[in-house]
């Protein structure tokens, strides 16, 4: 999977847009958290992640998901190697910090797991980039 | 390493080994061996793509195929091997119009279809992140059945071709 991303001015402050192309699975979701922290020590604190080219996202992105809003939000989410008690405590978490995160354009497979997951009613979807950018 | 055995051929592995009792239904089955690594889980995707598509199957189909298979084989290597060595064998078969796969390790004995599922309902707060990969393969799949034996943990999933909707069905078997 290829990460890339750019920085966008923004209403409130800049927004970074983290596009994902390719697949993300067990194997490599832990580097996506690594770089929305890489991103928020740089400063960033509100991130748009382009899924247009994710064509497959396993039960891991959601964990790297939530993990990246509690990042983004200025805390830091439990490792994964903590075992399971670490997965269960990421959903104590508030969900304020979710609104840090917009999504952009998931493809049908991967809204649906984004769906069924009950993530869409937290994390806002948007088909056009701009208006992603422009929601913060 | 992963090796796949073209249909109804068994496949030898390094070290020296057979898949015993493989799923025997019509057209065979094609078999894909990988290490108990994360790293192998595009390869098992790729695998189970081609084997949906060359039963028929839709593209909707495919994707939700491919989805509980990757959790489950994600399963069994994270929460089954736990960073141990072993194997994951991955078998495909289409039986009339379903859509057969069977995941079988040698991992200690786990059954998934046990796991209490998250309440997506929950407010985000409330709610515990763990069990997402099982939710999505009893969603995602017809039927979704454990066994274990004395070839280890073997997890059965099935999928309707060519049909809307179809409830998730769990039944629980063990013996040894």
């Amino acid at each position: 999977m290829n990460i890339t991303v750019e920085h966008e001015p923004a209403p409130t402050e800049p927004v970074a847009v983290m596009r994902l192309e390719g697949e993300l699975d067990q194997s490599n979701y832990l580097h996506v958290i690594n770089k929305a922290r890489e991103l928020r020590d740089a400063g960033t604190r509100q991130l748009v992640l382009d899924l247009a080219d994710l064509n497959y996202m396993g039960s891991s992105g959601i964990f790297a998901l939530r993990s990246i809003a509690i990042i983004l939000g200025g805390d830091e989410p439990p490792s994964p190697d903590d075992g399971w008690g670490a997965i269960h405590e990421l959903g104590n978490r508030s969900a304020d910090e979710v609104k840090r995160v917009k999504l952009l354009s998931p493809q049908p497979a991967v809204d649906r797991v984004l769906e069924r997951t009950g993530m869409k009613r937290y994390f806002e979807t948007f088909t056009d980039r701009a208006a992603a950018i422009a929601a913060f | 390493m992963a090796y796949v055995a073209p249909q109804g051929l068994l496949i030898l592995a390094s070290p020296l080994s057979e898949i015993d009792e493989p799923l025997a239904y019509q057209g065979g089955t094609s078999v894909l061996r990988i290490e108990a690594a994360v790293d192998d889980l595009a390869t098992v995707r790729q695998f189970i793509r081609e084997q949906a598509r060359k039963a028929g199957a839709g593209s909707r189909e495919v994707a939700d195929i491919v989805q509980a298979v990757d959790e489950s084989v994600s399963n069994s290597i994270i929460h089954g091997y736990r960073g141990s060595a072993g194997t994951v064998d991955i078998e495909a078969a289409r039986d009339g119009s379903t859509f057969v796969v069977r995941v079988r390790d040698q991992a200690p004995p786990f059954d998934p279809t046990t796991v209490p599922l998250p309440d997506v309902n929950l407010p985000l707060e409330q709610r515990h992140l763990g069990g997402l990969g099982v939710l999505l393969t009893r969603e995602l799949t017809d039927s979704m059945t454990y066994e274990y034996t004395r070839r280890g943990n073997e997890l059965t999933l099935r999928k309707k071709l060519n049909t809307a909707g179809g409830g998730s069905d769990v039944e629980h078997h063990s013996r040894t």
